[in-house]
């Protein structure tokens, strides 16, 4: 029994297991609609599910730009009024105010009868419907919508978080399988999956109705077929993984964009050191140049137009202008300030001493842990527990990419509306987040040297990550809708 | 290892803290603003609609109180006179965005009993001010509200009285109820409660085994 619970198969079964009931638990603390526009992304499943034949009246309304309630937006009939009888608009926009809770009807609240009767017609009947798009995710979510289409919108719209939840524990398993490819002991590669598990904004964002949910675990597979192939070289299945995230990705979201540069840096790294060997690269080529014409054609059949991605309008004068303008804009410290608040949890809800020097604390932790992975690169004399500096690079290069396309398309839209309108929360980092603590706890592995020190910085990390995830759920969540 | 639990036990058990549940037929808006006269209380008379009064939500507007100054509460008898509860807060500002919560010791048999909120803004020398939201339609169970020394008919602070349960596990009931509703089936009462279990017992377990590894 001793020697059973020691097993990393069983203890990497309860981090699953643990992660997805905390999922769940939270996608149940949230209530209905509360999530990133999350109406939006539950709008955009119900029109997927829709019949292709639109029978019922269709009424013209334009787009509100001010909306003030959810009866403003051009959802479906079932999603403004379920959204209204559950006391949306109350809790929405006010941090303060709850629902309305009902003491007489105890679980059930006071208009839930009303939804369960199903009375409100759940096909977009307001043109043009409010959605975001037709990804991967959404169509995916607008399965489960049409197999529970006799339930209420309560059983379909939760069954979606869970959903979420699914593809968010899908991402805590390919992380540990990253951090043993990488090189990291079993146990050690369990703490850091621990620490991933318990990530509060991870756990918040993947119980949204949004197709960040799925970009998450792709990025995952991602970094999995590519640090695969830095292990054993290119083979068929790692490219296939690579190409699968890739091209699943284009289908979700256009952030996936960015594992492309990646992706072509590493074959190039892959040909170099083939090419270099004296070897025939001819195979090589035909083979990079057919996934290189698959992946346009993907993108292209994704909808997607590179010339409509680039932020580059007008002489270069002018874009260099709008570059500018764009960086005294975004480049300041209240901007990252916010974007790593938004990145570890809800830190922006309460006024305390954890939310005003928590990214603090993560800030000098980070600091420290550079110096460490500058002094890895400096140093012959890598620890044997840590991974090797291919990773390492790799991994930076994953993090740099996703910054550089990010803030790539907000300057895009920045040239478009003149403000920060998408900017840059921290959740959009988030599909990095397995390559940030490797890269964290590498830095401090260089700093301590020794193997025990090493694992004792593990698990203090585990411990405070576990700490912070529990205070954010029980001590600023909860009390935020139900207190 | 029993240790280990012993240590994640009391972090979860200190967080759980204190819980009161506000009574939420009291609306909670940012309605007119006004300045609260510096040690001019305000007077708030309201009935507590159940047993167990333990915290008033107030929302302050915005309030650049500085350095030094306090809001302190005081809770009386129907009549003013018999000091029940008092809170104090030392605080720097308020934003208008989150409510100012008061905490006191639980009064076990508040159920129809009427109150008298005393709410006082004590600045030092050199702070500034802090400003209050007023409703004109506030709960039935507000009785008679005075402000900067002027009786206000018809009118309320912005506030909300919250209310603990005699034991933990009611507090737990009550909890559960609140975040069940408009929650489908499988995510409600008892099924709610499992899915918690679960979540603790596996997350804890995975910590104290990796801890003890």
């Amino acid at each position: 029994m001793k020697d059973f619970v020691k097993k990393p198969g069983f203890i990497l079964a309860l981090i699953l297991a643990g992660f997805f009931f905390k999922g769940v638990f939270i996608a149940t603390l949230f209530p209905i609609f509360t999530g990133q526009d999350e109406a939006r992304h539950y709008n955009t499943v119900q029109f997927l599910a829709e019949p292709k034949e639109k029978t019922w009246p269709i009424t013209p309304r334009p787009i509100i730009p001010d909306k003030a309630t959810i009866a403003d937006y051009n959802f479906s009939e079932e999603i403004r009024e379920a959204g209204a009888a559950a006391d949306f608009d109350l809790f929405r926009h006010a941090m303060y105010d709850t629902s309305a809770f009902s003491d007489s009807n105890g679980y059930d609240g006071k208009n839930e009868t009303l939804i369960d009767e199903m009375p409100w017609q759940r096909y977009n009947n307001l043109s043009p419907p409010d959605t975001a798009g037709k990804s991967l995710y959404h169509q995916l979510a607008s399965l489960i919508e049409k197999a529970f289409a006799s339930s209420s919108i309560l059983v379909r719209f939760f069954s979606v978080r869970i959903f979420s939840v699914l593809l968010g524990t899908l991402t805590v398993f390919l992380a540990y399988l990253i951090m043993r490819t990488v090189g990291f002991l079993p146990q050690e590669s369990l703490i850091m999956t621990a620490i991933v598990a318990f990530q509060p904004k991870l756990s918040m964002y993947t119980t949204n109705i949004n197709y960040d949910a799925l970009l998450t675990p792709l990025f995952a597979l991602f970094t999995l077929g590519a640090v695969l192939s830095l292990k054993k070289g290119l083979d068929w299945k790692n490219i296939l993984l690579m190409v699968a995230a890739i091209i699943l990705g284009f289908y979700t979201k256009g952030t996936a964009l960015v594992m492309m540069p990646v992706f072509a840096g590493l074959v190039l790294f892959h040909l170099y050191k083939k090419f270099g060997k004296g070897k025939n690269i001819f195979h090589y080529t035909i083979a990079i140049f057919l996934m290189a014409v698959f992946i346009f054609l993907a993108f292209q059949s994704a909808g997607y137009s590179l010339t409509g991605l680039l932020p580059f309008k007008g002489s270069a004068a002018e874009t260099f202008s709008a570059l500018r303008a764009y960086l005294s804009k975004s480049l300041t410290m209240g901007r990252f300030a916010l974007s790593s608040r938004t990145y570890w949890g809800s830190l922006g809800w309460e006024d305390n001493w954890i939310s005003q020097n928590f990214t603090d604390i993560i800030k000098l932790i980070e600091a420290f842990s550079l110096v460490g992975l500058v002094l890895c690169f400096l140093s012959k004399n890598k620890p044997g527990y840590l991974p090797e500096k291919k990773y390492v690079i790799f991994l930076l290069a994953m993090i740099v990419a996703l910054q550089l396309g990010i803030r790539l398309y907000d300057w895009k839209i920045f040239m478009q509306t003149g403000s920060l309108d998408l900017g840059t929360p921290g959740r959009y980092f988030l599909p990095n987040l397995a390559a940030h603590i490797i890269l964290v706890f590498t830095g401090m592995g260089m700093l301590l040297r020794r193997e025990n020190y090493f694992r004792n910085s593990l698990l203090t990390g585990l411990i405070l990550m576990f700490s912070f995830s529990l205070y954010l759920i029980f001590n600023v969540v909860l009390p935020r809708y139900y207190f | 290892m029993i240790a280990t639990a012993v240590l994640l036990l009391v972090i979860l058990f200190k967080l759980l803290g204190d819980w009161s549940f506000p009574d939420t037929s009291w609306p909670l808006e940012k309605g007119e603003k006004v300045k609260m006269e510096a040690n001019q209380p305000l007077v708030q008379k309201f009935t507590a609609s159940r047993d167990g009064l333990e915290r008033i939500k107030i929302l302050f507007a915005n309030s650049a109180i500085g350095d030094g100054g306090k809001l302190e509460m005081k809770i009386y008898d129907e009549t003013c006179s018999q000091l029940i509860r008092e809170s104090t807060l030392n605080v720097t500002s308020i934003s208008s965005g989150n409510t100012t919560d008061f905490t006191f010791s639980r009064i076990p048999d508040s159920k129809d009993q009427a109150f008298c909120l005393n709410l006082a803004y004590k600045p030092q020398k050199g702070t500034k001010s802090a400003s209050i939201f007023i409703l004109d339609n506030p709960s039935p169970q507000s009785q008679y509200f005075r402000l900067n020394g002027q009786e206000r008919p018809g009118q309320s602070i912005s506030m909300r009285p919250a209310y603990q349960n005699a034991s933990g596990w009611q507090n737990i009931i009550e909890l559960d109820q609140r975040i069940s509703q408009y929650k489908p089936w499988l995510l409600k009462g008892p099924y709610l409660l499992v899915i918690v279990f679960l979540f603790v017992i596996f997350a804890i377990s995975a910590v104290i085994l990796l801890i003890t590894w």
